[in-house]
């Protein structure tokens, strides 16, 4: 059994305005580890029997992006760069995220992928000489779904 | 070019560096024993870190040695100038792409990032006087990057 390359699960973000056309960027580019904390929700009882139930009841994934330099053409940076400008709060920080599973292709280019709302916190902007950083935090908000994702066209489709 | 390519085709174009050689080429690997002579020696090449797309950061370690006139003061002294001289320069020297990495399988393409000098120093006479020339090193460190095979 081999090993799956950590390249091939795939993080994706939207970078367009929510209601536009979905644009979609991949993270990972000086990305040393991008972990999505479950932060699940866990209530524990231990009653006079001597025995433990425990109740997971919800997640509430996250992620954190740091570093991420701004490069001048990137969509990602575009958006990220309104939100500081604009100092946009509640809706306007409205994204999605993508994780596209690279190791189950369905057709040539064509792979599964999960879609799910998020929010966008930029944490800081600014960073040392090695360039302008604006590192962020996804918070997914749930409305989960599968699909697949197409390499060629860069489009998700909901799974039917 | 390879990332030794490179950094030899850098020293070649420091604007200062023709009035020490006069013309002549940097030399890789040795020097000539003869003021003035300069030659870069490959040391090592090492990966710093790779992101999850699995572009590599990597660092080429250089020593460049010099021969230069060593008979006055003065001269010893423009020798260890023109070494700190070049230090400035190369710790100037501006991201480019250019840089190739041939693993074999396929080439990948490579941007230069930066580079840091240290111990620039005088290391030995080149003979039984010092009149004959003196022997510096300059530690030369190349930071560049490889860029992964696109997945997509």
């Amino acid at each position: 059994m081999a090993k799956i390359k950590r390249q091939f699960m795939a993080n994706l973000v939207n970078s367009a305005l929510p209601g536009d056309t979905p644009v979609w960027n991949r993270l990972g580019k000086d990305l040393e580890e991008y972990i999505v904390e479950m932060n699940a929700n866990v209530e524990t009882k231990n009653n006079i029997l001597g025995e433990t139930s425990v109740t997971l009841d919800s997640y509430q994934p996250q992620a954190s992006v740091e570093p991420y330099y701004a490069e001048i053409g990137d969509p990602l940076f575009d958006r990220l760069q309104e939100i500081v400008d604009d100092r946009q709060t509640l809706d306007e920080l409205e994204t999605e995220t993508l994780e596209v599973h690279l190791w189950e292709e369905t057709t040539d280019g064509v792979y599964v992928a999960y879609k799910e709302d998020a929010i966008v916190e930029v944490v800081s902007y600014g960073g040392d000489t090695t360039g302008y950083q604006i590192p962020f935090n996804l918070h997914n908000t749930g409305n989960r779904v599968k699909g697949t994702y197409d390499t060629k066209t860069k489009k998700f489709t909901v799974a039917a | 070019m390879t990332i030794i390519d490179y950094m030899r085709q850098k020293l070649t174009e420091y604007p200062k560096i023709a009035e020490f050689m006069g013309g002549e080429e940097v030399h890789i690997d040795f020097t000539e024993p003869e003021p003035t002579n300069y030659g870069l020696s490959s040391n090592g090449d090492s990966l710093l870190k790779e992101d999850l797309l699995g572009n590599q950061l990597r660092q080429h370690n250089f020593v460049m040695y010099a021969v230069g006139q060593s008979i006055t003061d003065y001269t010893r002294l423009a020798n260890s100038n023109f070494l700190l001289n070049l230090s400035y320069w190369l710790e100037r020297l501006p991201e480019e792409e250019g840089i190739e990495a041939d693993t074999g399988n396929e080439v990948l393409k490579g941007r230069f990032i930066k580079a840091s000098c240290a111990n620039a120093m005088a290391m030995q006479p080149m003979g039984d006087t010092i009149s004959n020339g003196v022997l510096y090193q300059l530690q030369i460190y190349a930071q560049y990057k490889v860029e992964s095979e696109d997945i997509f």
